[in-house]
């Protein structure tokens, strides 16, 4: 276990100075302090809105060559606080429900436990698929610290799939700035975000057998980074209606593409999207 | 010459200054009376900010009118300054930007005698509202 240690704090180290090096391509989209453009540590948010969002965009895909894509969908964001327990979400941007305990904070920093199952249905076992093993979600715990510099917001978070089924961990790092023109609240953040193997393997690889029940090349992927950016921008139309447009892009890694699984492999997705949150 | 010491100069300047003051209040009773059919309207009443305690934005246009001309001003009576002022007139029309975290009261008032002619409030709204968690050090449950 501890010989693991130096290469985890290599993956780390490297995550850092890339997402140092890389502030025009990075971001992550579990940012819901920059979204929301909370502006101070240890704030306690009590509310959730339910909307209605309006997406279109291109990205790598699963099931066809075509990649741009539109929908329409309903989402639940939210943030509920007993004592220094949360839960939170931000479903607008297919965030999972996150679980959590305040640690720690003071006048800069925030620094929370966090408990969350996510990747539930990422890869969807129909058509081409079909004879693909089942992907079970991933039981992710770890921490998060958010620090506020002035109206700059940076995040990082480490997380470690506690699940019995398969080894994994995922970290982001990411810096966020609010500003606001008039009552038009705008927000940009860029991260990077790291994947371990162990994750990456178990949606994207192939076996020999699922490779002899699918007719898919057997693949067995590595660890990646993935960079995101996002602009976005927040109007409150009345103290219980919120309109939101935001632009994302985000890089897909070859390790992940490279996979039979994929049949469109973009190495870069973007999306716009619209919504409108009934918030109580 | 009338000495002050007399003992009659004492009462007639008590009734001489209870009928000022019975007068003083008959000129704001009347001032106000006169005005009774002020209108004081403002383009907006509430402005919505996202976040509690962010500075609240609003084109704002006041429209007043009152009975009979007089030199008025516009007052931010929250912070008591003059917004803008008029001589001699029976309305006006003034627009501002509201800039504000917090709700404000504004007033129509005389210049002479500083009376309030009449009274508006702009009350600032907030969709997310936020408490602050208190400042701690580590804790584990």
């Amino acid at each position: 276990m501890y010989s693991r240690l130096p290469s985890f704090l290599g993956y780390i180290a490297t995550s850092l100075i890339l997402f140092i090096a890389s502030f025009s391509v990075g971001a992550e989209d579990i940012a819901r302090a920059i979204r929301t453009n909370s502006q101070a540590p240890g704030m306690v948010e009590n509310y959730i809105e339910f909307g209605r969002k309006y997406q279109t965009g291109v990205k790598a895909s699963l099931g066809r060559i075509r990649d741009d894509y539109e929908f329409e969908d309903n989402f639940i964001n939210g943030s509920l606080h007993w004592g220094d327990w949360f839960v939170e979400r931000f479903g607008e941007s297919n965030d999972p429900y996150l679980f959590g305990y305040a640690v720690h904070n003071d006048e800069t920093w925030s620094i929370d436990l966090i408990f969350g199952v996510k990747y539930e249905d990422l890869i969807p076992r129909q058509g081409r698929l079909e004879g693909l093993g089942h992907r079970n979600s991933a039981t992710l715990f770890g921490g998060r610290a958010t620090g506020f510099f002035g109206d700059n917001i940076v995040q990082f978070s480490l997380r470690q799939d506690i699940s019995e089924k398969w080894s994994g961990h995922e970290a982001f790092a990411l810096v966020g700035r609010n500003w606001q023109v008039k009552n038009w609240n705008f927000h940009g953040m860029a991260g990077v975000k790291y994947f371990s193997s162990g994750i990456i393997e178990y949606y994207y690889g192939i076996s020999e057998e699922e490779s002899r029940r699918t007719g898919l090349d057997a693949y067995k992927p590595g660890s990646f980074f993935t960079y995101t950016v996002e602009l976005g921008v927040t109007y409150p139309l009345s103290e219980h209606l919120v309109f939101r447009a935001t632009a994302k892009g985000r890089t897909y890694a070859d390790e992940a593409t490279d996979s039979p699984i994929f049949v469109n492999k973009r190495s870069t997705g973007y999306s716009m999207s619209t919504s409108l949150s009934l918030v109580f | 010459m009338m000495q002050l010491s007399s003992p009659v100069i004492i009462p007639r300047l008590i009734v001489t200054a209870m009928l000022l003051i019975t007068a003083t209040f008959r000129v704001d009773a009347s001032e106000a009376k006169q005005n009774q059919a002020t209108v004081f309207k403002f383009s907006s009443s509430r402005c919505v900010a996202l976040r509690q305690g962010q500075t609240c934005y609003s084109d704002i246009k006041i429209s007043w009118r009152i009975a009979n001309k007089q030199d008025v001003c516009l007052v931010d009576s929250t912070q008591e300054t003059r917004l803008k002022c008029w001589s001699g007139q029976a309305s006006g029309i003034f627009e501002f930007e509201f800039q504000s975290p917090e709700s404000r009261d504004y007033v129509l008032r005389t210049q002479r005698r500083n009376v309030d002619l009449a009274h508006h409030r702009i009350q600032v709204a907030w969709v997310y509202k936020a408490s602050k968690r208190t400042k701690s050090s580590w804790r584990l449950f």
